[in-house]
């Protein structure tokens, strides 16, 4: 009985691994040699709606003026323009520097909020009580939007069936060190193929919350963000699609952010993502099951996405289940050929699949040399994984004891940057 | 002994793979972040203006000794120069950038590397032109052929079969006579001056939504397939087809248009958004999108065709080259 659940387990972990290795190799193909589906920047308009930019800050001392200044200098015309700085519970000089932006310009109202609930999500509602108009933006205080980005992003919401917008996020600190340099890589996978074939294929390219913006008033139908929600751009989308909106990518609105420095601010940031992904998965999974208006393709690749910080540990049983029955003396010829798919399928994940999207990236943004570098990824899926079952151990941990999670924020390398290509 | 030496072996194709990426780690080559043009805005006008800008500090370092050498369109050009008029004749070959305060005037056949006028410049039929730049207005014959692009600060006549490169534009109007083939054009309006439409489409597919003639729809219209809305509708909100769009002749439509395949647009319609197309797309005679206050753009991902008399106030950007129908 027991040899045969873990045989069965065995199988369905090679099955899933084998179909996130050809989803991976799918999206590749998708944007290296289909037809790109165009986004609405070629669109121009004079007569652009006024838009509301959120801006949560916690403890942001070191970067609060860029990311103003920045805002501040683009070419969205300042009379269509409200910016609402937070001041999520800081206990730096934050404070100080959105009163400074708030005197100087009408249109920077900051909010500060110094009770209650902390972190993003709450922040964001708090912010989206204030706003007065239907279109929101939001960027992560460490970011630095260009000066274009929020006509690119606001153009989105022509259709009508746009609820949020997600642009492209390019490290700045790319030259720090190692870690910065594979994290540079995985993000040129993750946003200019991943994201962009799933939005050539109208699946779910996912609004990641800190480069992109969504209509207010359907963010409040859907009763706002969820503050005990860690990954609250994740639940986000997954609501969005399920109500019937739809999310869109926008690959040429690229925005430059700051990716940490190290191993253990990575290390956190990652833990914190795997507990709001899988509480986010286990949140909405039975809707998109069951959601009318997505078709299958959607909630296939719906429901892939909510589940990408659920492998590593599904993958981490699949070896133990092998070991045990190994271990049990029941490791038969079948179970031998199962492990050698399954030492495929682990591979196709952890080292084939960021190779076929990040090189087809980096070809595509002609960034070549550092494709030398791919092999490392191997040790950087390990170190990842490892980070992502612990998300998910308090994931499991919240559920047992009830109990919500503190928004940690990631460590700032207060500014640091980099020269650019 | 052998123990060592499988152990080696192993640590050596073990860390074969990495060695290139060690290489790179240790002598960075490329580790700079990618390039993002943070000073980027999207802006129709982008070429002219930044080739005026670039003209005018050429001037003012040469204090207007002529001819002078300087780059130009990432090519090494020489720049002439002359008070009020450049004429070149019929069939002759200019090889340096013109640069004139007054006019310019190409014959028949002439061809032209570069020009910037300060004034008016007049085309004569088949003119060959690299880019073209004035401050007044431009008049191109017929079958003339731009490679690059054309930018005036006055209006714009093009005449039968001329093709213009990959951008033309204009902060007045800019007329496309029948035939004309372009990339992306900016006019307050783009209009076509002639040709006439082959009409709509008899039929779309049997499970395409319709919306009957005459329909008034308050809100927005989204159809999952493909959408056929009748002649003379009124829709007060935007439109999406998730599959080909008709829209019949005499509609009007107050927000943006968006189709996923093909739409043709019949006779007279009204949009007062953008139009947004993933297919082929059609403009029947007498479309009008956008108006002189509020400018709005046509997208085109395949093939543009504009019927007689379109009058487009902002953008029209086809992927590859849009048509003038003749």
């Amino acid at each position: 009985m027991v040899v045969t659940i873990l045989h069965l387990w065995v199988l369905f972990v090679i099955v899933i691994m084998t179909l996130y290795a050809v989803r991976h190799w799918y999206f590749t193909l998708d944007r290296m040699m289909m037809r790109q589906r165009p986004y609405f920047q070629d669109l121009y308009d004079n007569d652009l709606p006024p838009v509301t930019v959120i801006v949560p800050m916690h403890d942001e001392e070191a970067v609060a003026r860029n990311v103003l200044d920045a805002i501040v200098r683009g070419d969205y015309p300042h009379g269509l323009l409200e910016i609402i700085p937070v001041d999520d519970h800081s206990g730096d000089g934050t404070a100080a520097i959105l009163r400074e932006y708030g005197e100087r310009y009408a249109f920077v109202k900051p909010l500060y909020v110094a009770t209650g609930l902390r972190g993003k999500p709450n922040a964001l509602n708090l912010a989206l009580q204030e706003a007065s108009n239907e279109i929101v933006m939001v960027f992560d205080a460490d970011y630095t939007p260009g000066r274009g980005i929020l006509r690119e992003l606001a153009m989105a919401f022509v259709d009508p069936e746009v609820g949020a917008v997600m642009g492209r996020v390019v490290p700045q600190n790319t030259s720090r060190n190692l870690l910065t340099r594979l994290l540079s890589l995985e993000r040129s996978g993750g946003y200019q193929v991943d994201q962009q074939a799933r939005y050539n294929l109208d699946l779910f390219p996912q609004y990641g919350g800190t480069v992109g913006g969504f209509r207010r008033s359907v963010v409040l139908s859907l009763h706002g963000f969820d503050a005990q929600m860690l990954a609250e751009d994740t639940d986000l989308t997954a609501r969005l699609f399920t109500n019937g909106w739809k999310v869109v990518y926008a690959n040429r609105a690229e925005c430059y952010e700051e990716v940490p420095i190290s191993w253990e601010a990575r290390f956190r940031q990652l833990r914190r993502w795997s507990r709001g992904h899988n509480r986010a998965l286990y949140r909405n999974i039975s809707n998109m099951l069951r959601a009318p208006r997505l078709s299958f393709r959607q909630r296939c690749d719906g429901i892939l996405t909510l589940a990408v910080y659920a492998i590593p540990p599904i993958l981490l049983s699949g070896f133990l289940a092998n070991m045990l029955l190994f271990l049990m003396g029941a490791l038969s010829v079948w179970s031998a050929v199962a492990l050698g798919f399954f030492v495929v399928a682990y591979s196709a994940f952890g080292n084939f699949g960021p190779v076929y999207e990040i090189g087809a990236a980096e070809v595509l943004d002609g960034a070549r040399q550092r494709l030398y570098l791919l092999p490392y990824l191997f040790y950087l899926f390990l170190f990842n994984s490892w980070a992502v079952t612990s998300g998910l151990l308090d994931t499991l941990g919240d559920g047992i004891k009830r109990r919500s999670p503190l928004w940690e924020k990631t460590t700032r390398s207060s500014g640091d940057r980099n020269a650019v290509a | 002994m052998l123990l060592l030496s499988v152990v080696v072996v192993f640590a050596a194709v073990f860390a074969l793979p990495l060695l290139p990426g060690f290489l790179e780690i240790v002598r960075p080559r490329d580790c700079k972040a990618l390039n993002v043009d943070q000073g980027y805005v999207r802006d129709p006008h982008f070429f002219g203006e930044s080739s005026r800008a670039k003209i005018r500090s050429y001037l003012q370092e040469t204090h207007g000794q002529m001819p002078f050498l300087a780059r130009f369109l990432s090519r090494r050009s020489e720049f002439a120069f002359a008070d009020a008029r450049i004429e070149i004749k019929d069939g002759q070959t200019a090889r340096n950038v013109l640069l004139a305060e007054e006019c310019i005037v190409f014959g028949d056949g002439a061809r032209v590397l570069d020009a910037y006028s300060a004034g008016t410049m007049l085309l004569g039929n088949g003119v060959a032109a690299r880019t073209l730049l004035c401050d007044g207005p431009m008049s191109l014959g017929e079958d003339c052929r731009i490679d690059r692009w054309i930018d005036a600060r006055g209006d714009i006549t093009v005449g039968h079969g001329s093709v213009l490169g990959s951008s033309a534009t204009t902060a007045q109007r800019l007329e496309l006579s029948a035939g004309v083939r372009f990339g992306r054009a900016f006019g307050l309006p783009v209009v076509t001056l002639s040709g006439a439409s082959t009409g709509l489409p008899g039929q779309t597919r049997a499970n395409a939504e319709v919306v009957a003639d005459g329909a008034q729809v308050d809100g927005d219209l989204i159809a999952r397939r493909d959408l056929r809305i009748g002649d003379g509708c009124r829709i007060r909100g935007s439109v999406k087809a998730h599959g080909a769009l008709v829209i019949g002749s005499g509609s009007a439509i107050a927000g943006n248009v968006i189709a996923r395949a093909d739409a043709w647009v019949g006779d007279s319609v009204t949009v007062g958004g953008h139009l947004f197309c993933e297919g082929d797309l059609r403009l029947g005679d007498g479309t009008r999108i956008g108006n002189a206050v509020r400018h709005k753009s046509v997208y085109c991902g395949k093939h543009l065709e504009l019927g007689n008399g379109v009058r487009i106030f902002g953008w029209v950007v086809t992927e590859p080259l849009g048509r003038a129908i003749a």
